[in-house]
Order: structure tokens, then sequence, then C-alpha cells
């Protein structure tokens, strides 16, 4: 038993270095064990996550734990097939450990070299963290995920086929009430007229909603080329788009310095077009004035596009990105209303957010958010 | 003007539709435009792919087809498949008429050898006058081939 007593002599040794008091406040498991592999510090939140006291371990070896590790989790070194043999330095490492009750851990593990004094290497110190649930949880998001995914491609298609459908009988009922018109109005009473006028308006205005309808279901489902874009050149070439109507009501189009995010630039500059657009539309007295900056708020780009416009009351403010559902302004406004329903899908289609501030008669704000750079990995 | 393309006999246009409803909208804008224009109408998918053939062994061929895209029993697509993989009828011109606008009709039907794409407009005057427009550039811009 004289190896196991050295171990005991390192533990030892190891608590002068760290105060173990202070180890077991750490909600992480704190392991250290020497180049044989022999494990000569256990924590408290080891003895937790592991379900073996201090005193059962001390001197075994570390396969205690990590026998189901013999091929690394999803982001281990498969080269290197003990995880906890890794270099110094590498990244944390995802990794399999097994409870003293046989069941599987998912473990982030962290492991660093101790050298002693004399600067020759002592022992590992792994710092384990329980990631099972938060892993399970993943996999559950995830699944949702796909069927969120997959149900709104459905609702798509429903729409896309439905207004295709409706379209053809539409179209029979707006020309033949227009053609009756033509041919047969003198021979209509005032009622007769009247009745006529009736159906050809709703013929008109259920075209128009099937049209909008249809391109909203059209937006963001065309397949996304992903390359990086230089937002500035986006809004460059919408502002160029809408040249005439800007031109016209005498706007200003300030642009700050954007990022370069990843998206496809087609249906970008669809998405900026839109939103200059509407800024534009709701514009109050004085000529419009539109500023469109950017900031990077942590992992996202927030691009911020204001406007000196009418302003959004706030019962309207959730329901703008609702397609034909326009805002209570918008009655004398010419426009379909389903602008900013595309805006929306395209932006979640590149993983960002949209929302909008605003206090009626002082403009408004649209936020658009965008991942910013490599999405890290959980 | 030049006059090569005047014709003394009126078009033969062969229209496989499914909907009455725009057949009749077609047979109108030819009595508003005033065209010489002799119909023959189709309401089946299969009747037409019979009628074509039958055609490419009698010689007595349409001078054009206005050939609806979705018809209830098969695919124009497929009939303007048959169409122009036949020797006695693929140079009869096809004009695929469709309510669909979807790039991946228009790319099919190019694909198919289509000789024109055009989508039935919604509103009355637009729809009479694209079949106006057709009838015109077939009887007065072109030249159809002798038969």
């Amino acid at each position: 038993m004289s190896e196991r007593g050295d171990s005991i002599h390192a533990g030892n040794v190891i608590n002068q270095i760290v105060n173990e008091q202070f180890i077991d406040q750490i909600h992480d498991a704190v392991i250290a064990y020497d180049a044989a592999q022999r494990i000569i510090f256990w924590n408290r939140s080891a003895e937790h996550l592991y379900g073996w006291d201090r005193d059962d371990v001390l001197g075994h070896s570390i396969d205690l734990i990590t026998d189901l590790d013999t091929h690394s989790g999803t982001s281990g070194d498969s080269s290197n097939p003990r995880a906890e043999l890794r270099p110094a330095g590498t990244p944390d490492g995802e990794v399999r450990h097994r409870h003293r009750n046989g069941s599987a851990l998912v473990i982030q593990s962290r492991i660093v070299p101790r050298y002693g004094n004399d600067g020759k290497f002592f022992c590992w110190v792994a710092i384990n963290r329980d990631i099972t649930m938060h892993r399970a949880l993943q996999i559950k998001l995830n699944a949702h995920t796909t069927e969120l995914e997959r149900s709104n491609a459905e609702l798509d298609n429903f729409a896309r086929i439905a207004s295709h459908d409706l379209r053809e009988p539409l179209r029979m009922v707006g020309s033949y009430a227009r053609l009756l018109d033509r041919r047969y109005r003198g021979q209509l009473d005032e009622a007769g007229g009247e009745f006529l006028d009736f159906i050809i308006d709703g013929a008109e205005r259920m075209s128009t909603m099937i049209r909008d309808l249809l391109a909203v279901a059209r937006a963001g489902s065309e397949p996304a080329e992903m390359k990086p874009v230089t937002l500035n050149d986006v809004v460059n070439d919408a502002v160029k788009d809408l040249e005439v109507a800007i031109r016209e009501c005498n706007a200003e189009i300030i642009v700050g310095s954007l990022p370069t995010v990843m998206g496809d630039r087609t249906q970008l500059r669809r998405a900026f077009q839109n939103l200059i657009e509407n800024a534009l539309k709701f514009r109050g007295e004085q000529a419009p004035q539109v500023e469109i900056t950017a900031e990077r708020v942590t992992d996202i780009w927030q691009v911020s596009l204001s406007d000196n416009g009418l302003g959004i009351s706030p019962a309207d403010l959730n329901r703008i990105f609702i397609p034909n559902a326009r805002g209570s302004q918008s009655a004398e406004i010419s426009g379909s209303g389903t602008g900013l329903a595309v805006v929306r899908k395209i932006i979640s289609g590149h993983g960002g957010r949209i929302w909008a501030e605003s206090a009626e008669g002082q403009g408004s704000t649209f936020h658009v958010t965008f991942p910013a750079g490599e999405q890290e990995t959980l | 003007m030049n006059n090569r393309g005047a014709r003394r006999r009126p078009l033969e246009i062969l229209i496989v539709e499914d909907n009455p409803g725009d057949v009749r909208l077609v047979e109108e804008a030819l009595v508003e435009s005033g065209f010489n224009t002799r119909l023959t109408i189709v309401r089946e998918g299969d009747l037409a792919a019979e009628q074509i053939r039958e055609a490419g062994r009698s010689r007595n061929r349409p001078d054009i087809i206005l050939l609806d895209l979705h018809l209830g029993d098969i695919s124009g697509l497929d009939i303007l498949a048959e169409t122009k993989a036949n020797e006695a009828v693929q140079a009869i011109p096809i004009i695929m008429f469709s309510t669909s606008g979807e790039p991946e009709d228009i790319a099919a039907s190019y694909r198919g050898h289509a000789n024109a794409y055009v989508q039935k407009p919604q509103e009355l005057d637009d729809f009479l006058q694209a079949v106006s427009n057709i009838e015109s550039f077939w009887i007065s811009t072109v030249l159809l081939p002798e038969e």
C-alpha cells in the first residue's frame, strides 16, 4: 500500500497549495490526480456530482468515473480518447463520465496541470461541470425548433397553395363582374348598379389581399444564399431602388457605419427597402429623415432605423408585423400592409429579431438584430 | 405596315383550357379585338393530347396552341412535352397560358420548348389585352411555317 500512501501524501501537499474549504464552496467538481491517474483530491461538489465520498476515491484510478469516455463526447478530440490526458491549454471538452450508480453524466471538463515548486509536473487538476440536464434540455429544444420550422414551412406552403387556388375563382368573379358592368350597366337600375359596384370592389380588395399573402408566404422561403454581406452595400442598394420616392418627398437618409453579416443580399435588400419605404410612407409634416445605425450588443449586431414620421400607437406596435393588419394610421395611406411582415420573415430567416419602439407623433425606431460572427456552442 | 404576315384564311387556334370561364373570356377578347380566328376548344388534357396527335396524322393542324398549365387530369407540361417530341406537330407554336406566375412553372415551360409563357392577368382589361396581344403577335407580327 505504499503507492496509496504516496498519493495521500501528495494530497496533503495539494491541500497546502489550494485552500480546501474554499474549493469545497465551488459548484464545479474539482479533482486532482497524479501522473499515474490516481485521484489525490476530490472536493465536495465532486462528491455530489459523482456520488462517491472523498474517502472512497482517494488513491483510486480516475477510471472510476471516466470509463465511459472511451470515445470522447461531442466536442472532444477523437485523436485523444482520454480527454483527461489532453495537453494543458486545450479548450474545454465535453466528456461522458459515470456516476456511482452507473448512470452517465455529460461533463464539461477543463484540465490544467499543476507544477511543484521545483518546476516539475505534479498533478492534473480537472474542473468538471455537470451539463447533463443542460444537454437534455438542448436536445428537447432542438426537437421543438425542428418541429416549429416544419410547421412554419407547412403553413407557408398552405398559404401559397391556398392563395393560388383562391385566385382562380376570384378572377372569374372579378372579370365577369367587370364584363357585366361594361356590357349591361345600361340595363340595370340604380340598385342593380350599386350591387355590381360592391361585387367589383370586393373582388378587387380580395385580389390585393391574396397577392400580398402570397408575397409574404414567398418571402424568405426562397433558398437563402448565406454569404458575408456588408449592410452598407445593402442599404445603398435599397436607397437606390427608392431614389424616386426619396426625391419626391425630399427625404434624407443618413447611414452610419454598418457591419458585415451572414445573409442573402437580395432578401436583405428587400427588407431594408421595405423598412425605408415604410418610414417614407408614414411621414409627418416635415420632410422625412431616416437614420440607420448599428451597434454591437454582446453577440449580436443591432441595426436601428429611426424616422421622424407619424409614429406608431402602442396598440399598433405589435400588430404592424402581421400581414394585412395595418395600423390605425394607414387608412389613407396607400400600400398593402405586408411590407413589415415580409421584413420580419426575412429577418427571422437570418436568425434575427425585429421590433419597433415609438410614441405617436414622435417618430419610430425599428430595431433589427443579426447574429455577430460565429455562433458560440453552448 | 409589312403585309407579308397578313393572312387570308382565319388563324386556327387550339385552346386547351379546362375552365369554361376562361374559354369564354378568350372568346370575348377575340370578339372585341376583331381578329380573324377560328377556335377549337378542348377542355380535357387527354383529349387535347389525342387531338394534337390526330392533327399530326391528318395534316389539318392548328396554327397555334394556347395551352393551360394546370388542367384537371394531366399537366399542360405533359402535353407540351409530347407535342414537342412529335415531329409532325412540334413546329406548332405553343403559348402557355396560366394563372401561375411561379418562376418554376415558367422555367419548366421554356425548358419544355414552349414558344411563349403568358400569365393570365387578374384584371379583365389586362386579360382581354393579353389575349389580343397574343392574336396580334401571331397573326400580324410573326411568320408561321407554311403547311
